[in-house]
C-alpha cells in the first residue's frame, strides 16, 4: 500500500504559478529561512560550475487521494482538518525502500499556520448569575410515620432540619460559653487527680503544670 | 524529666491515706480556630453533614435575586473593509486575500541583490527550457556583471564579493531581463536564434513578469513607510450607510499587526474621492451563552477540583500594578458573572453589535448596553479593550470590532539592517552606529566592529548604552535612514 506520493500532477493543480512550483515555494522560503537560503545559494552556484542542479521533490503527508499542496495557493474550499507534513527533499539517489539503511541531512524544520478566511470571536456580557450551588450530600428522607404517602410538609420540614443540623455541625465552644449549657458541652471530661492516685487524664501535662506545682 | 507529683506506691497511699485525694475534671475544648488558613483551606472532608455546613458557610445556599440567562438574541452590522490607502498615496481597492502586515510593510526593491538576480535568471532559463536550450545566448545578453573594483558595497566584504565572483559571467541576471520586459521591451531582442520563437517567448516572458509579482510583493501606488519617522501610516475603510469608516494608522511599526494598531478616524468621511457608501449586511441570530472559562479560572463550587496549572492566587501584584490587579479582580472575584456568545466573522470585516437582548430562566428581558459606551472624550469612562477616536472632540465611543485581516504566526527572517541611534547630550549630536547591514549576497552581514572587543556578538542585544562607552563613534550623523528590508 503506498502511504505517501511524491507531489505532481494533481497535486498542483490549480496553481496559478503552475510552472515549478517547488523552485517557486524554495524562493519564497529562502528569503526568511537562513539554511534554505544557503540552500537556494547550492543550487546557483552548482549551476554556475557546471554542475548539475539539485532538484527538490515535494512530498505531503499523510496522503489523502485529491489533495493539494499545502505550501503554496490552494483552491478555496480545501478542507484544512488537520495537519500536515510537508516533506521536502532532495534525492541524490533514488528512494530505494527495499534498502534498510538510508541516510540524509536535515537542513530546517519549521511550522506554518495557514491563514483561515473566517475568524471564530466571542460575544462577551456580564450577567449577575445567582452564585448558589447544588448541594454536596445526598439526603434520605423517610416518613415520619408510615401512612402509605408523603406529605409535602414533611419533605420541606426534613430540608430545614437537614439545614439546622448543618448550621449546628459547625458550633464552636465559644458560641457555648455564653449559654446555660455551658458546664456541661462538650461532654469531652476527663477525670484528674492532682496525686496520680486514681485512673487519670491529666490534660494539663500539655501544658507542663507539673513544673509550677512541683515542690521545690 | 519525672513527674514529681507522681506517687510511687499507690497502695500503701491509699492504706495510710498519705495525702488527701481530691478528683477534678478536666474538659477537651476543641477549638476550630487558629492563625494559619492552610489546613481550613485544604478543604479536608469529613462526615456529610460537614460538606452542607462548609457549603452554608461559603454562601452556596444563599438565595440570589438573580437568575441564568439562557438565551441572547444579537443584531449585528457588518461591512467589510473595501479601500486602503498607503501613507498619503491614492487609495487602491482592498484585497482580503494579502495578509495586511505585507500589504503594509511592503517596500519596492530599490536594487536588486545578487540572490534575487539568480533565482530570476533561473526561472527564466527553466521557462525556455521546454522551447530549447538557449542558455548561452541569454548568458551573453544578460550575465552578472563582473565585480567592479570601484564597488566598496561588494568588493569591502569577502563574502560578497566571492558569492559574485563565482556566478559572474556563469549565470543570468534575471533582474536585468525583468528590466528590460517592464521598459515594453521582448525577451528575444537581440537574439536571432529565438526569431523563430517569438510568441511562444513573448507568452513566456508574460508568465515570467507575472511568477515574479507574485512572488514579490511589492507596493502598488506607493508604500507606507515614512523614513523621517521609522514608522508606516497606512488607512484602510469599510463603507458605512451615509460615510465611510475610516481606520487610521498613524504609527505602526511594532511588526505585528492588530486592532490595537489602528484608530478610527473622526472627521474623514472617506479615505479620498467621493465616499463609498453601502447599506451594511445584518444579522440577527438567536444563541445559547456559555459562560466564559478560561485556564486558572476558580471554581465557585466550594467542593470542587480545579485544575492548579495556572493559579492566578501566585501572582504578586505590586501597588502600581493596575493591569495585574485588575486581571485578578477580574480572574477571581468576577470571572463567573461573564457569558460568552461565539460569532464567526469573515478576515477583513467591521462587526458592531447593534443590541443583545438577554432572557434568562424567568423569563425576564434585559438589554445590554456596550461596556465603554458613551462620550469618547469623558476622561470618566473606561474601558479596557476598545478603540480610540481619533482627536480630543466630544464623540460617542467607538464600540465596533475590527477584524483585520492579518497572519497570524508568519515566518520572519533576520533582520538585514541594524541601526543603533544614540543621542549625545554633551556634544548635542545623534550617533548611527550601524550594527548589520545589507549585503549584497541577500543576507545580513555585521557592521564595523569594534576592535577593542574582539569577541562581541553582531546580534544586536548590546544595549545602546554600551556601545557609547567606546571613546568614538565610527562617524557622525545627524540623521540615519534605516531602511527596511
Amino acid at each position: 500500500m503506498r502511504t505517501w506520493r511524491i507531489a505532481s500532477g494533481e497535486f498542483f493543480d490549480g496553481l496559478e504559478d503552475a510552472d515549478f512550483p517547488v523552485d517557486t515555494w524554495l524562493y519564497g522560503v529562502a528569503r526568511v529561512r537562513e539554511k534554505l537560503h544557503a540552500y537556494e545559494q547550492v543550487t546557483m552556484l552548482a549551476g554556475a560550475l557546471g554542475r548539475a542542479e539539485p532538484e527538490l521533490t515535494a512530498i505531503q503527508l499523510p496522503h489523502r487521494p485529491g489533495d493539494r499542496w499545502l505550501a503554496l495557493q490552494f483552491p478555496d474550499g480545501t478542507p484544512l482538518d488537520s495537519d500536515r507534513l510537508l516533506y521536502s527533499a532532495h534525492f541524490a539517489q533514488p528512494f530505494d525502500k527495499t534498502s534498510r539503511r538510508q541516510c540524509g541531512l536535515l537542513l530546517d524544520e519549521w511550522t506554518e499556520v495557514i491563514p483561515a478566511s473566517d475568524t471564530t470571536t466571542g460575544i462577551a456580557f456580564h450577567y449577575d448569575r445567582p452564585s448558589t450551588e447544588a448541594p454536596q450530600a445526598m439526603l434520605l428522607v423517610t416518613p415520619a410515620d408510615f401512612t402509605g404517602g408523603w406529605r409535602w410538609e414533611d419533605l420541606v420540614d426534613a430540608l430545614h432540619d437537614t439545614l439546622d443540623l448543618a448550621k449546628r455541625r459547625a458550633v464552636e465552644p465559644a458560641q457555648i460559653d455564653a449559654t446555660p449549657y455551658a458546664p456541661l458541652l462538650p461532654a469531652t471530661v476527663m477525670a484528674v487527680t492532682a496525686r496520680q492516685l486514681t485512673i487519670s487524664a491529666n490534660l494539663a501535662l500539655n501544658s507542663e503544670l507539673q513544673t509550677i506545682m512541683a515542690p521545690p | 524529666m519525672p513527674f514529681p507529683l507522681i506517687t510511687d506506691n499507690i497502695a500503701e497511699a491509699i492504706l495510710e491515706r498519705q495525702v488527701p485525694t481530691v478528683t477534678r475534671w478536666n474538659r477537651l475544648e476543641g477549638r476550630p480556630r487558629t492563625d494559619a488558613f492552610d489546613r481550613a483551606l485544604g478543604a479536608e472532608v469529613r462526615d456529610a453533614l460537614w460538606l452542607l455546613t462548609r457549603q452554608w458557610q461559603m454562601g452556596e445556599f444563599h438565595g440570589d435575586d438573580a437568575a441564568s440567562p439562557i438565551l441572547a438574541k444579537v443584531h449585528l452590522a457588518t461591512s467589510q473593509l473595501a479601500r486602503y490607502r498607503a501613507g498619503a498615496h491614492e487609495p487602491e481597492p482592498f484585497d482580503p486575500g494579502i495578509p495586511l502586515e505585507t500589504r503594509v510593510e511592503a517596500r519596492a526593491i530599490e536594487s536588486f541583490p545578487l540572490d534575487l538576480r539568480l533565482l530570476m535568471g533561473r526561472q527564466w532559463l527553466k521557462l525556455m527550457r521546454d522551447i530549447g536550450d538557449f542558455s548561452g545566448e541569454f548568458l551573453a545578453a544578460y550575465p552578472i556583471e563582473a565585480v567592479d573594483p570601484a564597488d566598496a558595497a561588494v568588493c569591502a566584504h569577502p563574502e560578497a564579493w566571492s558569492a559574485h565572483a563565482a556566478v559572474a559571467q556563469r549565470r543570468v541576471d534575471g533582474a536585468r531581463l525583468y528590466a528590460h520586459l517592464g521598459t515594453g521591451g521582448h525577451a528575444w531582442d537581440g537574439i536571432a536564434a529565438l526569431d523563430p520563437h517569438r510568441a511562444a517567448v513573448d507568452e513566456r516572458a508574460t508568465r515570467f513578469r507575472a511568477w515574479f509579482a507574485r512572488l514579490i510583493h511589492q507596493p502598488g501606488a506607493g508604500d507606507a513607510w515614512v523614513p523621517d519617522r521609522l514608522e508606516y501610516q497606512f488607512a484602510c475603510s469599510a463603507p458605512e450607510a451615509e460615510r465611510e469608516r475610516v481606520l487610521l494608522a498613524e504609527e505602526y511599526y511594532h511588526g505585528h499587526l492588530d486592532w490595537y494598531a489602528v484608530d478610527v478616524g473622526a472627521d474623514a468621511s472617506s479615505l479620498g474621492g467621493p465616499p463609498q457608501t453601502a447599506e451594511p449586511a445584518t444579522d440577527t441570530q438567536v444563541l445559547l451563552p456559555a459562560p466564559v472559562a478560561f485556564d486558572g479560572m476558580p471554581n465557585t463550587r466550594w467542593w470542587a477540583f480545579e485544575d492548579g496549572r495556572t493559579n492566578f492566587g501566585e501572582v504578586r501584584p505590586d501597588t502600581t500594578d493596575l493591569a495585574k490587579l485588575l486581571l485578578m479582580e477580574f480572574a477571581l472575584v468576577y470571572a463567573n458573572d461573564w457569558m460568552l456568545i461565539p460569532y464567526t466573522l469573515t478576515a477583513g470585516s467591521v462587526a458592531s453589535i447593534r443590541g443583545i437582548a438577554v432572557t434568562d430562566v424567568f423569563g425576564e428581558r434585559t438589554w445590554i448596553e456596550a461596556a465603554g459606551s458613551g462620550d469618547d472624550a469623558d476622561w470618566q469612562r473606561w474601558a479596557m479593550f476598545l478603540n480610540s477616536v481619533e482627536g480630543e472632540a466630544h464623540r460617542p465611543a467607538d464600540t465596533t470590532l475590527h477584524g483585520l485581516p492579518v497572519a497570524v504566526g508568519g515566518l520572519e527572517g533576520p533582520a538585514q539592517e541594524e541601526v543603533l541611534l544614540i543621542r549625545d547630550e554633551v556634544a548635542n549630536m545623534v550617533w548611527g552606529v550601524e550594527r548589520t547591514i545589507h549585503s549584497q549576497p541577500g543576507s545580513p552581514s555585521p557592521g564595523p566592529r569594534p576592535r577593542a572587543r574582539p569577541g562581541r556578538s553582531s546580534n544586536g542585544r548590546s544595549s545602546a548604552g554600551s556601545a557609547t562607552r567606546r571613546s568614538r563613534p565610527p562617524w557622525p550623523t545627524a540623521r540615519t535612514s534605516a531602511i527596511a528590508p
